[in-house]
């Protein structure tokens, strides 16, 4: 070993190959921290330039009382609605307004999205090989009532995808499709549905469509202990108290902790609504 | 000639440790890019704002140990209480502070005494009294007043008088995200039926020259002092390349102590804070994870990359030395403690990997390299060594090191894009350049003087200084 101390020939090649390797990727991590910067500037700035024309184009359709065919015709559309960063900006905003209103205002927008193609490009997102850009698909497309997907997306749920964030995407969209009914779904649904997914759910369940309300009891019924917990919480949240007597025999009977705990829970929380 | 035999050997035994070093922190870096690029892709489908209306997101105690902090104390408490969550109390333990940290925050949140009644499963020094306000405001607020006894003494008392299941013990100088704790409660929710979710980090951040409101953060600067600066760059490469790997690998051993949501559950059967060490961040999490793996009970410790709490670096040699001597302390009485874990397989990754890093790669790090500078320098007086030798090693040891902090920015730049002034990103890069010759030395000599304060058995907190954020005005 001495003798590589006393020569250092191959020490120095490593060593100066080395140094080389480091500075070269110290360069090019350089450069492309520079090219990020910038690009993400460039990006920001075509947005800022874009958004007084989609604020135009949206506003003169839901607030100015103008037809679809008049918004069409508009200069701010007529000229930009090629370009990809414009339909970028108009598909956000268009699906923001979307989450914010309802009613007649959802019904034009619905039309709008179908009108301008807009539609396709959240296909494209829906028909994608990245799990990310069939999520955001997904979310374009319901949050636009396209039932069509429907299909599709009990596939996600139930066969075609282990990825979790898909599988709720696809629960999460189902109910924005068809409201409460969207859970029929999980009837028979063998995966178990953490607390996160839960939570999720039953806030969609909050913002979503709750005229036909089903029996919950149901979900009571089914093998996999998680839908029968979800199945409790959403019995309290519908204030159920029909299944009193149900969920007060699940408690005494069921041995599981989880079961029993929200069985508890349920039963507490109706008791308190009842007495309110 | 045996004397010649060491000192060679030793340089190469140097050269070989820093390629390990060198291969271990690419290593580290590749994960936490992978591991970050998909947690960033999940994140971005995650609405934390379902968390506010759940009944089921977990209830949390936030313990805040205060010794000495009246010129933050006020604003912090009130950071804290307007953290956007629901279901959360805070608990302040006055860890019998001698200026008027304590007079401030009954004037400001109109304390009242009061009876109360707790189950002391700690041994900890006397507790005093505690306080509640008569502002329905600030319902969520508990104030105790206990005899000083360090930080580690106040967070047991805090997790006495907690009274949800998770506690998330902070700094009560460190500036929390206004939705940090939904981000946090995240993991506890997603957690199998099979495997609990003992412990989650998140990402510390620099805090100087940072511009706060109403207790956040509102914008965010690199800091203009060089230190902190450097330091800015170091808690990246430690947060964003280091942790995030360790997480992945599930060998994580430490939660920075000024932000850690723990089960209060565990914790308590753990054993709590030890009151004897000046790393109890380490220690908890070292000990609440041997726990689990001696009970034989699966489990999880996990670490996010947001975010999610600022706090102040400090700004002198004499403060950053104070800070490092202590941090070396830490290390070594924890990897003492739990020295029965080292290379047996019964505590899995962390006994078979993340103790051996700890202890070969991070605690002796410095200690090797001080020798070697000593003995580098022995040997080039003596002539037996080649000067350019020495010199092609440093520039490879500074290249590496300029390098590893580039891909760090280029990291945070991918990431969190938090520096969004081209002029503030310059600021950082320059500093890359110069950290290896300045901020380097400094903190391998305060590991040294740490090494002698603990052989001398110094067991002192030390002198800490207090400065507050800069405000908007």
């Amino acid at each position: 070993m001495w003798t590589t101390f006393k020569n250092l020939g191959g020490l120095e090649l490593f060593l100066t190959s080395a140094i080389t390797l480091y500075v070269s990727l110290g360069i090019v991590a350089i450069v492309l921290l520079f090219i990020s910067r910038s690009s993400r500037n460039y990006k920001e700035k075509l947005e800022i330039k874009y958004t007084p024309a989609v604020e135009t184009v949206l506003f003169s359709l839901l607030f100015f009382n103008k037809s679809l065919e008049e918004v069409l015709a508009l200069e701010e559309y007529k000229s930009n609605y090629k370009k990809k960063t414009f339909k970028k900006v108009l598909l956000a905003s268009a699906f923001k307004l979307h989450i914010n209103y309802s009613g007649d205002f959802n019904e034009k927008l619905n039309e709008f999205y179908r009108k301008t193609k807009l539609i396709n490009v959240s296909m494209a997102k829906f028909h994608s090989e990245d799990w990310d850009q069939v999520c955001t698909g997904i979310r374009e497309l319901t949050q636009f009532n396209v039932h069509d997907i429907e299909p599709e997306l009990q596939k996600y749920l139930i066969t075609k995808s282990t990825n979790t964030i898909l599988q709720l995407e696809s629960i999460l969209g189902l109910i924005r499709l068809r409201g409460v009914e969207g859970l029929s779904i999980l009837l028979n649904y063998k995966k178990p549905v953490n607390d996160w997914v839960q939570t999720n759910i039953l806030h969609a369940i909050r913002h979503s469509d709750r005229t036909n309300v089903p029996d919950f009891s149901i979900f009571l019924k089914s093998k996999n202990e998680s839908v029968v917990v979800l199945g409790l919480r959403l019995i309290a949240m519908f204030n159920q108290g029909k299944h009193s007597d149900l969920i007060n025999e699940m408690f005494m009977l069921n041995g599981l902790g989880r079961v029993k705990n929200q069985a508890e829970l349920t039963l507490d929380k109706l008791a308190s609504i009842n007495l309110g | 000639m045996g004397y010649e035999f060491f000192l060679s050997n030793f340089n190469q035994f140097v050269l070989i440790l820093t390629l390990v070093v060198m291969a271990s922190y690419f290593i580290l870096a590749s994960i936490s890019a992978r591991t970050m690029s998909h947690y960033l892709k999940e994140n971005s489908f995650v609405d934390y704002d379902v968390i506010l209306s759940s009944d089921i997101a977990p209830r949390i105690s936030i313990i805040a140990p205060a010794f000495n902090e009246s010129l933050t104390v006020v604003d912090s408490v009130r950071s804290l209480l307007t953290l956007q969550y629901n279901h959360f109390e805070v608990v302040v333990v006055n860890d019998g502070s001698t200026d008027d940290t304590f007079q401030l925050l009954q004037e400001a949140y109109q304390l009242k005494r009061i009876e109360y009644k707790i189950d002391k499963v700690f041994e900890t020094e006397p507790i005093l009294s505690a306080y509640r306000s008569t502002n329905t405001a600030y319902n969520k607020l508990l104030v105790v007043n206990k005899e000083n006894g360090r930080k580690a003494d106040a967070a047991n008392v805090g997790i006495m008088f907690a009274a949800n299941p998770y506690i998330l013990v902070v700094d009560v100088d460190g500036i929390l995200s206004k939705d940090a704790l939904q981000i946090l409660a995240k993991p506890f929710l997603e957690k199998s039926e099979d495997r609990r979710v003992i412990a989650t980090g998140g990402v510390l951040r620099i805090a100087n020259s940072c511009v706060v409101r109403g207790g956040r953060i509102v914008e965010v600067n690199p800091p203009d002092g060089f230190l902190p600066r450097m330091q800015t760059i170091e808690y990246l490469r430690a947060f964003l390349l280091g942790r995030m790997a360790w997480f992945k690998l599930d060998g994580l051993l430490i939660i920075s102590g000024a932000f850690g949501l723990f089960e209060k559950e565990i914790a308590i059967k753990a054993g709590g804070y030890n009151r004897k060490t000046v790393g109890e961040d380490m220690e908890i999490v070292v000990r609440m994870r041997r726990y689990m793996l001696e009970q034989k009970q699966k489990y999880q410790v996990t670490f996010l990359p947001n975010p999610l709490c600022w706090t102040l670096a400090p700004e002198t040699f004499k403060a950053l030395g104070n800070q490092r001597r202590r941090w070396t302390r830490g290390t070594m009485e924890t990897l003492w403690l739990h020295r029965k874990m080292f290379f047996r397989p019964r505590y899995k990754l962390l006994g078979m990997l993340s103790m051996p890093y700890w202890g070969f790669l991070e605690y002796l790090s410095p200690l090797i390299e001080f020798l070697g500078i000593l003995i580098t320098i022995s040997l080039l007086v003596l002539g037996l060594l080649n000067l350019k030798f020495v010199l092609l090693f440093l520039l490879f040891a500074y290249s590496f090191a300029v390098l590893y902090s580039v891909i760090t920015l280029l990291t945070e730049e991918y990431t969190y894009h938090l520096y969004k002034k081209n002029s503030d990103f310059r600021k950082l890069l320059f500093v890359a350049f110069i950290d290896p010759i300045y901020f380097h030395l400094f903190i391998v000599y305060s590991a040294i003087r740490g090494n002698i304060e603990k052989i001398r058995g110094y067991s002192s907190w030390g002198v800490m200084e207090k400065k507050g954020f800069t405000r908007a005005s």
